[in-house]
């Protein structure tokens, strides 16, 4: 890469790192893998920067880099986390103080599958339509619509979105 | 939009909204896609972190998603070198800058020296560090030998694919476990896990443990993790004992039909198992 095309990827991270880092953690459910996912999918963004400026939307290409990029890093993922509470609390993340903490939706969404949850931050938290969602992602509108409702029925039993869940029913015979 | 989805948004803006980039992410972008751009291929790695002493590994362990390397080799050997000649020098200043944000997280500069610490208090004082060489097991990982007063110990290096350093690793062969309170316990565990008896093996879980991880679910995962994807349970090949910052975590490597797992149990003070892990060896 030469001078001039490093200095405007420079340009590009500093003005763009924060969006870029606020999905990379939505899609990876936690800050430090959050930050981790954005440096590979940086990576990757540097080795073919050539092709990203010349995108009409060069910010969309990146983007969808930080998608790809997560997608595949859950299709590599090998080790299954069943429970820990006290053991990763005593690792001592340098997460931001009290956001992590404050909040129990990102926990659950790491109960999420990699497109679910891919499906929900791209829909809930960048409103993008489903028609963008799904070239993103490289399938149906269709499955984004089923793989968000998966996921909301998922996210129903968390306790701060429990007063959401739709009300039941019940009749009783005489 | 339903009530739901409008919560959830809501939920998912106070949770990120409030995110910032810290200022190295923009040159750690460039110095990691520079060195990709020098690359070849290599092989995928898991991360361990440890360090040992008298026989026992006494630091840490942890793991990361394997992915395929892309730096040049030759360049990991001698970054391997230069990272184990620092830190027998107790300088560990470059080999965390050269981490990834995870692993730089759970490896505090004072956790790297307490363990090189206690490597020295074992091995006595370092005499030579040998040269770095792929590790046979894992060809993402370099390890140099330092000999030392008592002993030889291996410090090894593992990175992923942008050269990034995942994991740190000192340990002698042949170390074994020096808790032999826990020990019997880790290996109930197992066994009450292998033989289909998972209320069983939920008997010291503390009550965190116990509410989320009912015996139905731990059966399930212990059948689909554990033996679809490795066979059938064979035997406990070794136990290693772990201190993380007062918890005590023991990695069992188990023998299985189809080759090798670790079950990891993290304890707390009072022996109550506080986490379980399935992992990759």
């Amino acid at each position: 890469m030469d001078q001039k095309s490093e200095e405007a990827f420079r340009a590009y991270v500093t003005a763009r790192s924060g969006a870029l880092l606020r999905l990379a953690v939505g899609l990876a459910g936690e800050r430090a893998k959050g930050e981790d996912l954005l440096q590979s999918a940086l990576t990757r963004a540097f080795v073919s920067w050539s092709r990203v400026q010349k995108a009409d939307d060069p910010d969309a290409y990146v983007r969808r880099i930080v998608v790809t990029t997560h997608l595949s890093q859950g299709r590599r993922k090998r080790v299954r986390e069943l429970l820990s509470f006290q053991v990763h609390e005593s690792l001592g993340h340098e997460a931001t103080p009290g956001v992590d903490d404050r909040q129990a939706l990102l926990p659950a969404l790491r109960r999420l599958g990699p497109k679910q949850r891919a499906v929900v931050v791209l829909r809930y938290y960048e409103d993008r339509p489903d028609e963008e969602i799904a070239a993103l992602l490289g399938c149906s509108t269709a499955t984004v619509r089923s793989q968000a409702m998966r996921a909301l029925s998922h996210l129903r039993e968390l306790p701060e979105l429990a007063s959401y869940r739709p009300v039941s029913t019940s009749w009783e015979l005489p | 939009m339903t009530e739901m989805e409008s919560a959830l948004r809501d939920h998912l803006h106070a949770s990120l909204d409030p995110l910032q980039s810290g200022p190295t992410t923009t040159e750690d972008a460039v110095r990691a896609g520079r060195r990709r751009t020098r690359v070849r291929k290599g092989v995928a790695a898991t991360m361990a972190v440890a360090a040992v002493g008298l026989g026992s590994v006494v630091l840490f362990t942890s793991h990361d998603s394997g992915s395929r390397s892309q730096v040049a080799s030759s360049s990991l050997g001698a970054r391997t070198a230069a990272y184990a000649r620092n830190l027998t020098n107790d300088d560990v200043g470059a080999l965390r800058d050269a981490m990834t944000a995870s692993t730089r997280a759970a490896l505090t500069a004072e956790l790297l020296h307490r363990g090189w610490a206690e490597v020295k208090s074992a091995y006595g004082e370092v005499r030579s560090v040998g040269a770095a060489v792929h590790d046979g097991d894992s060809p993402d990982t370099w390890r140099v030998p330092v000999t030392m007063q008592n002993g030889t110990v291996n410090v090894r290096v593992s990175y992923n694919h942008a050269g990034q350093v995942i994991g740190v690793t000192v340990l002698s062969a042949g170390a074994t476990s020096s808790n032999p309170l826990l020990e019997p316990a880790t290996r109930r565990l197992v066994a009450d896990l292998a033989a289909g008896r998972y209320t069983a093996a939920r008997a010291r879980f503390d009550d965190r443990m116990r509410s989320g991880l009912p015996a139905d679910e731990l059966g399930l995962a212990w059948r689909l993790e554990a033996v679809r994807r490795h066979g059938g349970f064979v035997r406990i090949a070794s136990i290693t004992t772990l201190q993380v910052k007062g918890n005590t975590v023991q990695r069992a490597l188990c023998d299985m039909g189809k080759g090798q797992m670790v079950v990891q149990v993290a304890y707390d003070d009072s022996g109550q198992v506080t986490g379980l892990f399935l992992l990759e060896p």
